[in-house]
């Protein structure tokens, strides 16, 4: 009978029988899980090569350090971990003292005796960030402790000159500034007094590893994970990561305190209550807009990080307000400023464009840039002109201060561009700006040609892979660039101050390679104060002297999104806080309902 | 045939030396330092020196073109320079997904499109000819991502027929996550394989023994699904076999929009973050499938028509 049918109708039946098995395959019931759509893939779980966001949010998932963020408190404050209180730190501001919980645990792993984790002790810390320094894992991360611990940096220098097969065994060589005073007692000798100590010891690149683990996994650690966090990885894969709850997890509570308008937005109903809420995080990698958008409306996602730009009508109105379509369904769009400013760069070293010869036409230049049409046409609205590299949030943030040069005025910087010596852009020659493969970075690119015409300026772009780009800029190649955000790696100012400081020119964070020894000296000065009053000071002094070089144009804070259902609880945007999942609660009821409509 | 073999295989030596000298030009004309992209933006220069010193890369250009040959050579190409993982770990684990989803949309696409060329060889001239012929060129004319964005959308989303994006290792659930990017890889392929097929067979329709087969008064049905078709398969033979290392190596766009984590998707990754070893090892695959491939295109005439002898 079979043989008598034609290829035609076999193909028929095999494609009916593709689509009714798609469709009818069970649907497999979720329970108290937290679905979350991950907009980029997550490259690594070891927290000595976690960095960016993605990988940093993962490896807080089961690794944890001495101090956090508080999640609802504005400002950032940090607050202790797994440290028992805050450091005590001695007068001089150099050494720290820090007591541990007792009732951390590793989850259970086969690198421990019989597969049980164990209690965390002082040396797994001491252990931690001695492997961070350790040239042969090549840390992405290892500025966080570069230069700041006594000793950690020779520790670093024997290793590099000594014998490279010796095993693990110079984690036993004694390194001066770290030192286990008891199991439960770290202390820690600065190399000066350093204020901004106490971020690093919040970032993923600091938390705790065994050193059991370290030493059976090696490198694998990239797709494993023996942490003391709320979660415990259960499957990596390219496209979807799943967790489950720490069964050993200590007793940490949601906090009771938050900033203003917390109470009333719901964040402090579970004041107290022990987390995590959910017993299982499901990760899906999904970097494209449509899917991304059309699983969240499918309720396939409880939360969505960053709005689908493609989709952005059925989101947001022409005012930038959600769409009737996303209120009546009860989602939710969080949206926060981020830590971070946008910029359009000058080589200070390139002959046309860069130091102090050349300051006027930086100036005329930024005076051309028309910014806030460009908040609304690439960053659907949701977004702030930046008038300095401190963005809203950080310490030093002034909302009333304009940067004489970040007004839009076309005739003074004619003026300017004629005063140094280029009368309607004669005589300058075609500048070129590089920008990475991007449609946003495309965007903003023609916006600033288009405005540079206005003054008779010409700029020939030169689209290169990110890889490229950063390549460029860092071997000082490129003239101007844009389309480019420095995201704050905690919030003080000196993350964004560092990157005008001289002697970390290209290719180290200082891009543009701007050097002013009036401001090297202003920050020293600032990188050794505590006192704010003083701090404040020296960051008005500092912004005076950049504003008046311009060797960047300052462009937008753009803000932080997020979009939820109503049945998600607890989601408050936090710019450092990495593992916010731990906080959130799913009233599993109201989806259920839901999804069985 | 042996020598035929052992000589198709010395050929492939200066065609794989070929391939790598060109993807390793390319990668460093084009692909940036991997040592700026690795440390991120507070790299310092002395990290630079040292994880270039690490990596090779403080090497004369030379030198890396000859440790490139010898993990060719080896088919060691170590640990991925992003996510350090091994990359054979990553292809192993990332074969499944491409062929997951590659196999049976190849084989539907392949079969679908030769039934349809046969189809409309045998009603050729008509209106029907016409009509699929305009059909493949309007489907050719629509761009792959046109038919995913319209396929997730209308049967994921609005139909609810498919889920709209995901994969699962499991045999059962995955099923159902590769059936929409399937249809929607032989939807793509159609046209341009029903023209391709067409062509074939309409190029034997007017071989002299077709005519033979008319004179002696055969069906045209028969002519054409006893005769025709052996003939036509020589070249459908060479057109499908070359394509079979793509499929192992991944579509791009559908593991991309799915989520599917196949081979694809590691090298877009890989292109995107100047992951050398990652780049090297699927380009080397590639070639060397393709060189495996083509050989097997060439022993398999023999097999489809005794005429060909392998000399």
């Amino acid at each position: 009978m079979i043989c008598r049918l034609s290829m035609r109708y076999i193909l028929v039946f095999s494609l009916l029988a593709l689509i009714v098995g798609a469709a009818c395959t069970p649907r497999r019931d979720i329970g108290n899980t937290l679905r979350v759509a991950q907009r980029e893939k997550i490259k690594t779980l070891d927290p000595a090569h976690a960095n960016d966001f993605f990988s940093g949010t993962a490896v807080r998932r089961t690794y944890e350090g001495l101090y956090q963020y508080h999640y609802l408190k504005r400002p950032y404050e940090v607050v202790p971990n797994i440290a028992a209180a805050m450091p005590a730190i001695s007068a001089d501001g150099k050494t720290y003292t820090i007591r541990l919980k007792q009732d951390v645990y590793f989850q259970d792993d086969a690198c421990f005796p019989e597969g049980k984790g164990r209690r965390v002790v002082a040396k797994d810390f001491i252990f931690s960030w001695m492997r961070l320094a350790d040239p042969k894992t090549a840390s992405e991360v290892w500025w966080a402790l570069d230069g700041r611990i006594v000793g950690l940096n020779e520790w670093r220098e024997k290793l590099k000159q000594g014998d490279a097969n010796s095993g693990t065994s110079h984690y036993d060589l004694p390194v001066e500034g770290l030192k286990a005073i008891d199991d439960f007692t770290l202390e820690v000798r600065l190399t000066r007094e350093d204020p901004l100590f106490i971020h690093m010891l919040t970032m993923p690149a600091t938390t705790v590893l065994a050193r059991e683990a370290a030493e059976k996994y090696g490198q694998d650690l990239t797709t494993r994970s023996v942490g003391t966090g709320p979660f415990v990885l259960e499957r990596f894969e390219q496209n979807q990561i799943i967790w489950t709850r720490h069964p050993k997890y200590r007793l940490e509570t949601y906090p009771s305190e938050g900033e203003a308008g917390d109470r009333e937005a719901g964040l402090l109903a579970d004041a107290g209550k022990p987390i995590p809420f959910v017993d299982r995080i499901i990760d899906d990698v999904i970097s494209e807009d449509q899917p991304a958008w059309l699983n969240f409306q499918q309720n396939n996602h409880d939360y969505l990080v960053k709005i689908p730009k493609d989709n952005a009508k059925n989101i947001l109105t022409d005012d930038f307000k959600p769409t009737r379509e996303v209120s009546e369904r009860g989602m939710k769009l969080l949206s926060s400023p981020g830590v971070e400013f946008s910029y359009i760069a000058f080589n200070q070293t390139d002959p046309v464009v860069g130091g102090p010869k050349r300051k006027f036409l930086r100036q005329a230049m930024s005076l051309a840039y028309d910014e806030a049409p460009t908040i609304g046409m690439f960053y659907l609205g949701l977004g702030k002109k930046a008038e300095s590299m401190i963005p809203p949030g950080v310490f030093g943030y002034d909302s009333e201060y304009k940067n004489k040069y970040r007004e839009f005025n076309v005739a003074k910087a004619q003026e300017l561009l004629a005063k140094n010596g280029f009368p309607e852009g004669k005589g300058l020659p075609e500048l070129t700006y590089d920008l990475r493969s991007d449609p946003t970075a495309r965007q903003v690119a023609e916006y600033f040609v288009r405005s540079m015409a206005k003054i008779g300026i010409r700029i020939k772009l030169n689209q290169v892979s990110w890889p490229e780009l950063n390549s460029r800029i860092a071997k000082k190649q490129a003239q101007v660039w844009g389309g480019i955000v420095w995201v704050y790696d905690y919030p003080d100012p000196e993350n964004g101050l560092q990157l005008l400081y001289g002697p970390r020119e290209a290719p180290g964070s200082n891009k543009t390679s701007y050097k002013n020894p009036a401001y090297d000296v202003l920050f020293e000065k600032f990188i050794r104060t505590r006192d704010d009053k003083e701090r404040l000071a020296l960051i008005k002094r500092m912004r005076s002297i950049y504003e008046e070089d311009v060797p960047w144009i300052v462009a937008v804070h753009r803000n932080e999104n997020r979009l939820t259902h109503s049945w998600l609880h607890n989601l408050k945007v936090h710019a450092f806080e990495y593992n916010s999942d731990k906080y959130l609660r799913v009233d599993a009821e109201a989806r259920k309902r839901v999804l069985e409509r | 045939m042996m020598a035929f073999v052992i000589r198709r295989l010395l050929y492939a030596i200066p065609t794989l030396f070929g391939v790598c000298l060109i993807i390793f030009t390319l990668f460093n004309l084009v692909g940036g330092d991997p040592a700026y992209q690795m440390l991120g933006k507070h790299a310092t220069e002395t990290q630079i020196l040292e994880l270039r010193r690490e990596l090779g890369l403080d090497k004369s250009k030379v030198e890396q073109f000859f440790d490139y040959l010898k993990s060719v050579a080896t088919l060691d190409f170590g640990r991925s320079y992003t996510t350090k993982q091994q990359i054979t770990d990553m292809i192993w684990r990332g074969m499944p997904a491409s062929l997951s989803l590659a196999i049976p949309a190849f084989i539907v696409e392949i079969l679908l499109g030769l039934a349809i060329a046969l189809l409309v060889s045998f009603y050729r001239g008509t209106f029907f000819d016409r009509a699929v012929v305009v059909l493949c060129v309007m489907g050719m004319s629509v761009s792959a991502l046109a038919y995913i964005l319209f396929g997730q959308y209308v049967f994921a989303y609005w139909l609810g027929l498919f889920p709209i994006s995901g994969y699962d290792t499991d045999i059962l659930y995955r099923f159902k996550y590769i059936a929409l990017p399937a249809i929607i890889w032989v939807v793509v392929s159609l046209g341009i394989n029903v023209r391709v097929f067409r062509t074939f067979v309409l190029d034997e329709v007017n071989q002299d023994y077709v005519r033979t087969a008319r004179a002696k008064g055969q069906s045209e049905k028969k002519i054409l699904f006893h005769h025709v078709l052996k003939n036509a398969l020589i070249p459908v033979l060479t057109y499908v076999v070359i394509q079979i290392p793509v499929l192992i190596t991944g579509s791009f766009l559908l593991e991309n929009f799915f989520g599917i984590p196949g081979l694809g998707s590691i090298t877009i990754d890989a292109i995107h973050n100047s992951d050398f070893p990652v780049i090297k090892a699927m380009t080397t695959i590639e070639t060397l499938l393709f060189m495996v491939f083509a050989l097997a295109t060439d022993l398999l005439y023999s097999v489809v028509d005794p005429r060909v002898r392998m000399r």
